[in-house]
């Protein structure tokens, strides 16, 4: 008896062992079903009104696909909470087919260190195999740059560029030339000189909006402080140093001011900061719908200038923004890329490009959105209830936009760990701690990070 | 034999439910996330033999992780059985208001440990209570949970939540103990050290064998602590094994957290396993 029922429990232990394993056959369209998940933050789904256009499309085209809509409410705005879920459910082999990214992806999420994991399936021979993918129509750089071990397993929609902005008139009166910025080095000393010159200054202007984008500044700048992909650590450069040594400078000044401006959209705003002279420059990074309006709320004090922050050699690395991947386990693969395809369609971008998305990343796009959306003078509401009717945005600037895209050589995605890295070296900039324990304390943190 | 089978029979039919969630919640899980530790991929889709292993035991995060994790086992249950050793004897002592102080020894227990966290971020933050003491009275500000002092705060922290309990199980042994032995001993010209090495341990062996055991136990939970305290990546001196196991499930590296998870297992099997084993060898007094 004792016997038999040994042997009862040994089965009963074999069953879930035999019930983990499963075989996945890639691309195969195996049913008629696509699940999307997005997530509902304080009652807005921002990403179903992103892929609103591209959903619409999809079921046009493939009217047989069971598109299915999962929608998951962020209790008390936890978004963090969203993405634990999800993770759950991809982990026990459930879960949408595609997962769609955006910037608070990034924040709770490593993307490189999930991509290792396996839990994404590789995109590289959808991409090569589907003769109506067309690779040109896209910014390749992106592509590449966002490659893992060789494997494409994110596709970029948009991304994001950094810029400082401000007018001719306001840069010459606080004697900053952004011609000279024409590398991250240049940038910063021309930054730390402007600090320099204004530290005693009462009331000065200020340069950024602490402490939004200051942390991801080694980004901007190309260096690969801690390199995902390699494992490895390198903060030897003299660059870096510099740049660090610039935050100290101006560190006590931009965060003054604690109400942080959104330069992306508030166009109004614009006027008063720079005009009251709060800031001498706004540094965001940057949709395309933000971009011009930007310009054209500047162009309303002065000639505006878009001053990219360039990386150590002179281009321009850029940020992804919205980003889509396919789960692993998916039976839905084929569905999934097709949906994929269609959300980097033209149609689909050019909703992306108005949805403060980001730039899209299909560039054959920007000049006609440009043409049709940016032709007329944009209006702002006064305060007293009238409207004013900038200037077109002169041509000008939507050349210098294309050219800007054209010097993009590279793309990175935020770490989780970006923020906790700038704040090392916050006690360095409060002059609590040596440049050298803060350092040493930020690289043990990243290694473990990195070796996890 | 009959009323013996029968007898077998019905003990089993009692013991299934409990035995049916044990294997379907405990052990099945435990036998999956084995199997996971040899494959790669959401839902263990490849095999690839020992190479998790190969990864995870070169990680210098989780070689961090474990030495973290055994230099607390190491420092913070002696420590803990030791004071909670020493409490529980001046306990047994009857003096006024000794059984109000074994109360107020329990509390620590039943705070939520949010709130224990919360008070201790404000003793010990940049700008916290301690930092104001050091500031007042001309001693440099520490920087106390991204430092070094994070691990004595931790060792702090698990002793004031957990001595309470052990020191109410060893009070519960000791006073299982006839005063008998002690009057005798005390006859025959024994000092109070000796009646507590030739009466007191080997009569409490049982009852240290277990809070030793509850403590390494509860040496695990204090991962709890750290991570309210410092988050998903704390100060390297406080980064525990249950730090590497959480990251890679954020990760979703589920392999190697399983494997994380197995080494965590298999050091408290052998852990108990040995103390169990010198238990034995030692046997028991029957009182």
């Amino acid at each position: 008896m004792k016997k038999i029922i040994s042997m009862v429990l040994v089965v009963l232990l074999i069953c879930p062992l035999l019930t983990a394993c499963k075989n996945t056959n890639e691309g195969e369209p195996t049913t008629d079903e696509l699940i999307l998940r997005f997530n509902v933050k304080d009652g807005i789904c921002y990403e179903e009104n992103e892929l609103n256009k591209a959903m619409v499309l999809y079921k046009k085209k493939y009217p047989n696909v069971n598109v299915i809509i999962e929608k998951e409410e962020s209790v008390g705005g936890d978004t963090e909470a969203y993405y634990t879920k999800l993770k759950t459910d991809l982990m026990a082999g459930s879960g949408p087919d595609i997962i769609y990214t955006k910037d608070w992806f990034y924040i709770y999420n490593d993307l490189y260190k999930m991509q290792e994991s396996g839990a994404f399936a590789d995109l590289t021979k959808f991409i090569k195999n589907d003769k109506e993918f067309q690779i040109d129509n896209y910014n390749k750089t992106l592509f590449d740059s966002l490659k893992y071990n060789d494997k494409q397993y994110i596709i970029p929609a948009t991304y994001q560029m950094p810029f400082f902005i401000s007018t001719k008139e306001i840069l010459k009166s606080h004697n900053i030339d952004m011609t000279k910025c024409s590398t991250s080095k240049k940038l910063l000393d021309e930054l730390t000189a402007y600090w320099k010159r204004n530290k005693d200054v009462d009331n000065p202007a200020n340069l950024f909006q602490y402490p939004r984008c200051m942390m991801f500044f080694h980004h901007y700048m190309g260096l690969n402080s801690f390199d995902n992909k390699n494992k490895t650590v390198d903060t030897s450069q003299d660059i870096f140093k510099q740049a660090l040594d610039f935050w100290k400078l101006a560190y006590p000044y931009e965060t003054k001011k604690t109400d942080v401006l959104f330069f992306k959209h508030k166009s109004q705003m614009i006027e008063e900061y720079f005009k009251s002279g709060k800031q001498a420059t706004g540094f965001e990074s940057y949709d395309y719908q933000g971009y011009f309006e930007n310009i054209s709320a500047l162009s309303m004090i002065g000639e505006p200038v878009m001053t990219p922050w360039r990386d150590i050699n002179g281009n321009i690395q850029v940020e992804l923004s919205r980003g889509a991947l396919i789960s692993n386990h998916s039976k839905n693969k084929q569905n999934a890329w097709n949906f994929i395809k269609i959300m980097l369609g033209e149609e689909s971008q050019s909703e992306m490009a108005f949805s403060l998305t980001g730039i899209p990343v299909r560039k054959s796009i920007l000049t006609s959105l440009f043409k049709n959306n940016f032709k007329e003078g944009l209006q702002y509401g006064n305060v007293d209830g009238t409207t004013t009717t900038a200037k077109p945005i002169d041509e000008f600037y939507l050349n210098q936009f294309i050219e800007f895209q054209n010097q993009i050589k590279g793309a990175y995605i935020r770490f989780p760990v970006d923020r906790e890295f700038f704040y090392e070296f916050i006690p360095y900039f409060e002059g609590k701690k040596s440049y050298n324990d803060c350092i040493k304390s930020a690289e043990s943190m990243l290694k473990i990070y990195l070796s996890e | 034999m009959k009323i013996r089978h029968k007898e077998t029979m019905t003990g089993i039919l009692f013991a299934s439910p409990f035995l049916v969630g044990f294997i379907t919640f405990f052990v099945a899980p435990f036998i999956v996330s084995i199997f996971y530790t040899f494959t790669f991929g959401t839902g263990g889709t490849t095999f690839v033999g020992l190479k998790n292993y190969q990864s995870v035991i070169n990680s210098s995060a989780f070689q961090l992780a474990s030495y973290n994790t055994m230099r607390f086992i190491l420092v913070g249950v002696p420590l803990i059985m030791t004071i909670s050793l020493i409490f529980s004897l001046m306990l047994r002592q009857k003096f006024g208001g000794s059984s109000f102080f074994r109360s107020i020894f329990l509390y620590p227990m039943v705070v939520p440990v949010a709130s224990t966290v919360m008070v201790f971020q404000v003793l010990f933050a940049e700008t916290g209570i301690l930092n104001g003491i050091y500031n007042a009275i001309g001693l440099p500000v520490q920087s106390w949970l991204n430092s070094d002092n994070a691990f004595g705060i931790l060792i702090f922290l698990y002793i004031w939540k957990n001595c309470g309990y052990n020191m109410i199980l060893l009070l519960s042994g000791l006073n299982a103990i006839p005063d008998d032995f002690y009057e005798a001993a005390h006859l025959e010209g024994a000092n109070n050290w000796q009646c507590f090495r030739r009466i007191t341990m080997p009569i409490m062996s049982p009852t240290f064998f277990f809070v030793f055991v509850i403590s390494i136990i509860n040496s695990f939970k204090s991962f709890r602590e750290a991570f309210l305290l410092s988050g998903t990546m704390p100060h390297p001196s406080i980064y525990m094994l249950q730090h590497f196991m959480n990251n890679n499930f954020s990760n979703l590296n589920y392999q190697r957290l399983s494997v994380a998870a197995l080494m965590i297992f298999l050091i408290i099997f052998a852990l108990v396993f040995v103390l169990f084993v010198l238990r034995k060898k030692a046997g028991d007094v029957q009182l």
